[in-house]
């Protein structure tokens, strides 16, 4: 009997063992395909990325437009080192990278000084947020998602007597290159102390520029919406936001009710 | 049951709540031979309850023009909101179904006049929440036009219809040890010090499932404040170490009996009621960091004559958190709210024996108890002063039957029992009147 007992106790050791090496060999993957704008030569256009990254051996390969000379192509850049933090989600770059086709050739383009996040959320109602700033043949460009998410911010607002902080808000930036507009969507924004915090507040139809760097945001005069109902009494005045995609930062101002708001911002989670 | 939740004259909104709850438990106890040196039991302890409870929420016409309305059109007035009804039910349905299963052992060793004992108790709980939030209801935006003239801008319907299922376990393994040592010169007399674990379980806070979803329809409106849900839905064990020492004394062949005891108990995760900001009514189940209480006890019963005896006892509670920040406060070494500071019991008996076939004896008894101080919330700024309640008793003794003529608060004490927030008013529950009565028992 007891001879059984310990060959049956060896027969499960030897199973375990075969276990923990097939989870060892298993490999950690996910893919992630979104459209994205493309900007270079302060000229955006439409695309797709492809992202593959591979969790257990810590990397990734991309596929994204690259502009080549006055047209974009699909380029692939594979293998590049993969970091996570908890507060800039995962972070790549590359000083120097070879961009292949879909068959793997060279495409002859020069990738270089490539630096890029993606970030994902638990929150469904906060989308993932994609950046990668690189220069092409010595030319700056940048890709990042129509949507940007900024979930960390700071809103400072000067009402004559005082300043108020708000640092609960997230400034969500939807881009439409193609019409040259953009919306800004503020949610859990409290101005003053003695006014309601506002769930949701959009200021829709901006202007939208390109830069080399990132995207301006400007209004002269617009009349946010709430829950798609105009809000006469919050009309913005004097916007001014300038979004640094590769840092997922923003910076900027505007008036609302007669008072200035200062507002900055970042897609990176607070440590706080 | 329907509840004016807010407390008010005004009809700001009622809570009506029922419940059903089937539950069974089941103890298993072996026990060793008590006659030898050593003695040990052991035992198996399970338990499922199942509860069932419909608790909407009515908002009614004041709850809507002063919470919903004047809230909304404040923030955007030329696009002021009108409900459709001036009342509507806020909907939440939760099923409950909780088990549990323990096994423990206890061995004892008496050496000379030591008594050694020590422990175990290994217990794991399932937590189990069921709920559906619902509200069917409306509103229409309307435009105020430059002439002051009001246009329809649109309608919209509230149709929500949620529901999820949350389910948490929690195992412990809780360990005493105590030693008695049996005072050699006094019969019947010891001291003794323990050290023991002790573990209130987890679980899920359903009463503030209305204000998640008030909130979320006014957050439909663009304005309000987002609850975490996940901080509001759940709390976690509380999980307490306790030292206590302390001793038992029979004096005087037991007419004078005397106990002392010094705690200390370290509390990680203490369990508090707390009410969240804003326009709520609803309470949360909590956890603070740390919380340490310490203290001591002390009663003495003498009987001073056959029929003439007295009793008093005395208790001191120092209860206070070690680390506790509330996301606004730092409420570090705040008092502990509805832990009195003071409990102090007396009493004075005597018996008159009768004899007689329908009375046997007659016993008198005079009480006093005091209570005190009392916070009422974790930042110290509500508290109930030390108050004391005078009662006495004259009980009739005969054969088959006790007649028990008492009183309670004979003084007619004014104090409070409870404290709470609704729409952020508080309340605090007065404590009962004088009170007079009689209880007639009768024994077959």
């Amino acid at each position: 009997m007891t001879t059984k007992i310990l060959s049956l106790l060896a027969v499960a050791a030897i199973a375990m063992g075969f276990a923990s090496c097939s989870e060892k060999n298993e490999e950690q993957t996910m893919s992630i395909n979104d459209e994205v704008l493309v900007t270079s030569s302060q000229t955006t256009t439409a695309g797709k990325i492809y992202l593959k990254m591979n969790i257990t051996a810590s990397t990734i390969d991309i596929t994204m437009p690259v502009a080549n000379g006055n047209s974009t192509v699909d380029a692939t850049i594979k293998g590049l080192p993969l970091t996570f933090s908890n507060t800039k989600g995962y972070t790549f770059s590359a000083t120097n990278a070879d961009a292949v086709d879909g068959s793997g050739k060279s495409l002859g383009v020069k990738i270089n000084s490539l630096n890029g996040f993606l970030q994902m959320f638990n929150n469904p109602e906060i989308e993932q947020n994609i950046a990668i700033t690189y220069n092409v043949d010595g030319k700056p460009a940048f890709v990042t998602r129509k949507k940007i998410s900024h979930v960390t911010s700071s809103t400072v607002t000067d009402f004559g007597r005082g300043t108020f902080e708000c640092k609960d808000a997230t400034y969500i930036m939807t881009l439409n290159p193609e019409k040259g507009t953009a919306s800004i969507e503020i949610n859990n924004i409290q101005f003053v102390q003695q006014m309601p915090t506002l769930s949701e507040i959009t200021i829709p139809g901006a202007t939208l520029e390109s830069t080399s760097t990132g995207y301006r945001i400007t209004a002269d005069e617009i009349v946010p919406t709430s829950a798609d109902v105009p809000m006469d009494n919050r009309t913005i005045t004097n916007l001014d936001i300038t979004v640094n995609a590769g840092a997922g930062t923003f910076s900027g101002s505007f008036n609302c009710m007669g008072m200035s708001c200062t507002v900055t911002g970042s897609t990176s989670l607070s440590n706080e | 049951m329907t509840l004016d939740q807010d407390f008010l004259p005004t009809d700001y909104f009622t809570l009506t709540q029922a419940n059903r709850e089937y539950s069974f438990t089941e103890d298993l106890i072996a026990r060793g031979n008590k006659t030898g040196k050593y003695n040990w039991l052991a035992g198996l302890f399970a338990f499922y309850r199942h509860a069932r409870m419909n608790a909407p929420v009515t908002f009614l016409n004041t709850g809507i023009a002063e919470l919903i309305e004047e809230k909304r059109n404040q923030a955007n007035p030329n696009y002021p909101i009108a409900w459709d009804t001036r009342s509507f039910q806020l909907g939440s349905q939760f099923t409950m179904p909780n088990w549990g299963i323990a096994f423990y052992h206890q061995s004892q060793l008496n050496i000379g006049n030591w008594c050694l004992t020590a422990g175990i108790r290994g217990d794991y709980e399932h937590s189990g929440l069921r709920f559906r939030s619902f509200s069917n209801t409306g509103y229409n935006i309307n435009h105020v036009l430059s002439d002051g003239s009001i246009e329809l801008f649109r309608h919209d319907d509230v149709n929500i219809d949620d529901s999820g299922k949350l389910d948490k376990s929690f195992f412990q393994i809780l360990p005493k040890v105590s030693a008695t040592y049996n005072l050699p010169s006094l019969n019947k007399s010891s001291i003794y010090a323990s050290v023991s674990k002790g573990y209130k379980a987890g679980g899920y806070n359903t009463q503030m499932f209305s204000d998640v979803l008030q909130q979320r329809i006014m957050g439909m409106m663009g304005i309000g404040m987002n609850y975490d849900v996940d901080k509001i839905v759940g709390y976690k064990p509380e999980k307490a170490w306790t030292v206590e020492a302390g001793s038992h004394l029979e004096l005087k062949n037991g007419d004078l009996i005397a106990d002392f005891s010094l705690f200390y108990i370290n509390c990680t995760d203490q369990q508090l009621t707390t009410f969240p900001d804003g326009t709520t009514t609803g309470r949360v189940m909590t956890n603070a960091g740390k919380s340490r209480s310490l203290g001591c006890e002390l009663s003495v019963k003498a009987q001073i004559t056959k029929r003439f005896g007295m009793s008093a006892s005395y208790g001191f509670t120092d209860a206070r958190f070690v680390e506790y920040n509330n996301g606004k406060q730092d409420l570090a070494d705040k008092v502990l709210p509805y832990a009195p500071r003071n409990t102090i019991y007396g009493e004075a008996f005597y018996v008159i024996p009768v004899g007689t076939s329908l009375v046997r004896n007659i016993s008198l008894n005079v009480n006093a108890k005091a209570l005190g101080k009392i916070y009422w919330n974790e930042a110290n700024t509500h508290e109930q002063n030390l108050y004391a309640l005078l009662g006495a008793q004259v009980q009739i003794d005969g054969r088959h039957y006790s007649l028990n003529i008492w009183g309670k608060n004979l003084t007619d004490t004014g104090y409070g029992t409870f404290y709470f927030v609704s729409i952020n008013h508080g309340f605090v529950q007065q404590g009962r009147p004088r009170q007079i009565g009689a209880t007639l028992r009768y024994f077959f």
